[in-house]
């Protein structure tokens, strides 16, 4: 060969090679859609940033994933929850660390708030919310109107959900205690000792919320060292007024309530959702089949049904079950990665 | 042309060891009769990232250039590949892991891949496979100089001072790394997807290795290595992550290495090793308390080779490991003994058209039986030009530290992995081309992994998939002398790889029958090396197949192929007896967007400049 042929055939290979690294990225179609049915909080694997809220239509059966739908970005990592404040959605993005604000109609983004680590959005006001944090010892305070945070509270705790008794804000910590604030002046009034294990905490109704905690399980052993229980706090006092004991303990629960009924549904995890009323104490929902566990919770505000989310291997599409109050399952979706919880928007 | 290939053949066969000035051939226990080994030509690679990524011939998982990076050999995981380092394995004992972006190549003399069945010769954990450094140390009086700039702030320095005095060999290195890495990607989760610079992503690495030798030169030898390294490295968070956590890693660790052979006469010969390897992984989070963590390993082996005859050849070796360990999972720490016998009797017919390999070896693990791994190879030389080669063996893997004892989750009762796995292996040469194509099958029960405790935010050690990896694997080489001042080389290979979920846990049958999550199906690799007199021309180009990144083979989530192309010049001089080479690199020539684990971006086209210069200062020799 000579000198000449060899660098020609040189020039040719890196020539194809360069060619073969050429690609053209994709077009992507833009469409307009309703945002009415049932969202979906999918969390996504940590430190993945596939973190997204998915939309299904009851009515056709689509799911799809609406916050990118909508304004052609992915979520982030850990989409925590999502909660309706004003017209406005508040989709906590805790590894993002930032809150997306979009429109209830238009699931378009209005704003963004950057917290550090945010967990939960809760509105005390029209104008104010309270936002719990992972490695804060301080809960935010938020301006609704310009999506501002504008202060802090400190608790001496990391902090979870809320409830709320008229001015009385009562939010979850990491410490097997409750801390009651004061939405008025956004100071710590008191604090509730409620055993081991945070599992949530929720209005029952107006005047008395309902706490699950999960009890505790020996790491190593994975004996329970102590069980769970359902806990009430009324209005008038801040205390526990009455505690139903478990008969296992866990690492982490859910729990939702069915409010034409007060009946509140919960569960520790694992294939079994509880059911618990005044009238009839705690019985078991339903139990699910092997290899489906639970991992969140929602009851449907209108027609009380429950929908179980089930966040299977972590690692791949998620599932959500629809039971309906008689106990039969009535619809599986297919959800995003970890789905964590259900917000209703019908 | 015989240079081109003489690493290859000679190491084919057996481990050089060269002391002071002439070289040992010592057949190696290592050596395993049909399987396939690969010698990795350097280049310009920093570490041992580099060089297997560019190798094309596995799968390197990378979250940045200078984050961790492990293997991901036929389709297994990086826990199923052995790394050695003179024959001791480097795989941590509290995760079975080695980030191999930690390892820089000026500290090595060579590096081997021996993909396939020899778990047996190289000890548990090699499921899928093998790499092997090794050092060199000859006699020679030379200062190596080194000194690489690479964009986004990279810089590397390194110095090697070798000398010998009567029967014994010294050598000192010192190495000093340093880099930014802010380099530019588009941030697609922000509108308008502005381009910014990855934050958190910086490195500095220091490194000292001490070698000694000495050669009675009738029939004692030994060789004392002393390694240091200490790595500190900030860990970017993918992108949709605004961390304000600014992890960080330190991984610091050191190893003492004697090696002593003793030679009663030509066929008979004793080889004893001694290693001490103390590694510390200090993790920081501001979020968190400092997770920090070390692991001890104490090593001994002794190794008895007897050449029968001349078609019988015989080696037992017993290995004695202790491992010591402390972790934030386990405050308290934890040890292990390891106590392993292996014996292994090679034949070959004496006209060298037969070879036939058979070993056992067994293991006590803290007084546990390990499974049994029995292994066997055989070459059949059918005519000067091909070869036909297989090899079938047990293999097991014990769970690290982690896996049995981190709480929460450790699982105590967790079993060895345990599988089977065989190759067969075509392989033709030809005056100055070569050709291999191997197709094999590996099979892993008792696959451990983390699983989500039910309704808990933590991950608990089971025994829970078995997993089969079934593929192709191609190679080739041709070298072209094209007139007196140049000559022209091919490299390419190719791996189809197919590892799926044989049977999985109950809340995971989705995943029943996929692909296992970022083990591409299609990869390879095309090299070309022209010279030209003094001048070199290399390109290297890589190509990985698409990658599922969640279990249940979404085709919505897929990493997409990336095809990757290197570029390098280079100049080689000589002045008087020294002489060095100057480099020019362009890495990611093609500028492709492209990502190897999600969300973490990969640089676009980079550069590199190389100086390395041999300074000769032994008076005695002739220019």
């Amino acid at each position: 060969m000579t000198k000449n042929k060899s660098i020609k055939v040189l020039a040719t290979l890196i020539f194809i090679s360069t060619l073969i690294g050429c690609q053209k990225e994709k077009a992507t179609t833009v469409l307009t859609e309703n945002y009415k049915g049932i969202f979906i909080v999918n969390e996504g694997g940590f430190q993945k940033s596939n973190g997204s809220v998915g939309l299904y239509k009851p009515g056709s059966g689509l799911y799809f994933d609406a916050y990118f739908k909508s304004n052609e970005l992915p979520l982030g990592d850990v989409v925590q929850s999502m909660t309706l404040a004003g017209n406005s959605y508040y989709i906590v993005v805790n590894n993002s660390n930032k809150i997306e604000v979009v429109n209830r109609e238009t699931f378009k983004n209005q704003a963004t708030i950057a917290l550090n680590s945010p967990r939960y959005l809760f509105p005390v006001s029209s104008s104010k919310a309270y936002v719990s944090h992972l490695f804060s010892n301080e809960v935010s305070i938020v301006d609704l109107s310009t999506n501002t945070k504008t202060g802090t509270i400190d608790i001496k705790h990391w902090s979870e959900h809320f409830a709320k008794l008229d001015n009385k804000i009562f939010v979850g910590t990491n410490s097997n205690q409750l801390m009651v604030l004061n939405s008025n002046d956004d100071m710590v009034m008191d604090s509730i000792f409620i055993g081991k294990g945070l599992g949530k905490i929720l209005n029952l109704s107006a005047t008395k919320i309902a706490v699950l905690s999960t009890g505790s399980v020996d790491w190593s052993s994975g004996n329970v060292l102590e069980n769970g229980k359902l806990s009430f706090i009324n209005k008038d006092s801040n205390k526990i007024e009455k505690s139903i004991p478990l008969t296992t303990g866990s690492y982490g629960g859910s729990m939702s309530i069915n409010p034409s009924n007060q009946t509140i549904y919960f569960s520790l995890g694992g294939t079994k959702v509880y059911q618990y009323d005044e009238a009839s104490g705690v019985q078991l929902f339903v139990e699910l089949n092997a290899g489906e566990s639970v991992y969140g919770l929602a009851v449907h505000p209108t027609s009380g049904e429950v929908y179980i989310t089930d966040a299977g291997d972590f690692n791949s599409n998620g599932k959500v079950y629809i039971y309906d109050a008689n106990k039969s399952r009535k619809k599986v979706i297919e959800a995003g990665i970890v789905p964590n919880g259900v917000v209703f928007n019908e | 042309m015989c240079l081109m290939f003489s690493n290859s053949s000679a190491q084919e066969a057996v481990d050089t060891f060269v002391l002071q000035g002439y070289e040992k051939k010592v057949t190696h226990h290592q050596d395993q009769v049909g399987t396939v080994k690969l010698n990795l030509p350097f280049n310009q690679n920093q570490t041992l990232n580099q060089l297997l990524n560019t190798s094309g011939a596995l799968y390197m998982k990378q979250y940045s250039p200078s984050a961790l990076a492990t293997t991901s050999m036929r389709g297994m995981s990086a826990q199923h590949t052995a790394l050695l380092w003179n024959g001791i394995n480097l795989q941590s004992c509290m995760n079975g892991l080695k980030d191999l972006n930690l390892i820089p190549l000026f500290f090595i003399e060579n590096a081997r891949l021996e993909s396939g069945a020899n778990n047996n010769l190289v000890g548990q954990g090699a499921v899928a496979g093998a790499i092997q450094l090794n050092n060199k140390l000859k006699a020679e009086k030379l200062i190596k100089l080194e000194s690489q700039h690479g964009s986004f702030g990279n810089y590397q320095n390194a110095v090697s001072f070798s000398g010998f005095h009567k029967r014994f060999n010294f050598r000192t290195k010192l190495l000093h790394r340093i880099g930014e890495n802010d380099f530019l990607f588009k941030n697609y989760f922000k509108p308008n997807r502005p381009l910014e610079n990855l934050g958190n992503n910086q490195h500095k690495q220091m490194g000292l290795m001490q070698e000694l030798s000495y050669d009675s030169k009738s029939k004692h030898s030994f060789y004392l290595n002393f390694w240091t390294m200490q790595s500190e490295r900030n860990l970017p968070s993918p992108i949709g992550v605004n961390s304000t956590s600014s992890e960080r890693q330190n991984d610091n660790n050191t190893k003492v290495y004697l090696q002593h052979q003793y030679r009663f006469n030509p066929k008979l010969s004793i080889q004893n090793k001694l290693c001490l390897i103390d590694e510390h992984i200090d993790y920081y989070n501001l979020n968190l308390s400092p997770a920090l963590s070390q692991a001890i390993n104490q090593i001994f082996e002794t190794e008895i080779e007897y050449q029968i005859n001349p078609t019988l050849n015989f080696v037992s070796s017993i290995n004695l490991t202790h491992q010591n360990a402390f972790a934030d999972g386990f405050r308290n720490g934890k040890t292990r003994d390891l106590q392993t016998w292996l014996n292994k009797l090679d034949w070959n017919s004496l006209n060298l058209k037969h070879k036939i390999s058979v070993s056992l070896r067994s293991q006590l693990h803290n007084s546990a039986l390990a499974p049994l791994s029995p292994e066997i190879g055989y070459e059949l030389k059918i005519n000067n030009y091909t070869k036909l080669k297989g090899n079938a063996a047990l293999c097991y893997r014990l769970p690290t530290f982690n896996d049995l004892y981190w709480q929460p989750g450790g699982n105590p009762d967790l079993l060895p992995e345990n599988g089977r796995k065989a190759e067969v292996t075509f392989a033709f040469a030809f005056e100055n081309t070569r050709l291999n194509i191997t197709t094999f099958h590996h099979q892993l029960n008792n696959w451990i992994i983390w699983l989500p405790y039910t309704g808990s935010s933590f991950w608990v050690a089971q025994n829970a998939k078995q997993v089969q990896s079934n593929g192709v694997e191609f190679s080739g080489e041709t070298y072209k002398k094209i007139n007196h001042h140049s000559h022209i080389k091919l490299i390419s290979r190719y791996q189809f790889v197919k590892t799926i979920n044989k049977q999985t846990y109950v809340e995971d049958v989705k995943s029943l029958g996929k692909q296992l999550i970022y083990t591409p199906n299609h990869s390879g690799m095309l090299g070309l090396n022209y010279h030209y007199k003094n001048f070199q021309m290399n390109s290297n180009s890589q190509y990985v197949g698409q990658l599922y990144t969640k279990s249940d083979n979404s085709e919505t989530d897929v990493l997409k192929p990336y095809f990757l192309i290197n570029l390098g010049l280079g100049y080689q001089f000589k002045f008087k007896k020294h002489n060095g080479e100057l480099w020019f690199n362009v890495l990611n020539l093609n500028n492709h967007v492209y990502q190897v684990m999600e969300n973490r971006p990969m640089p676009l086209r980079n550069y590199q400049l190389t100086l390395k210069i041999n300074i000769n200062y032994d008076k005695k020799q002739i220019n």
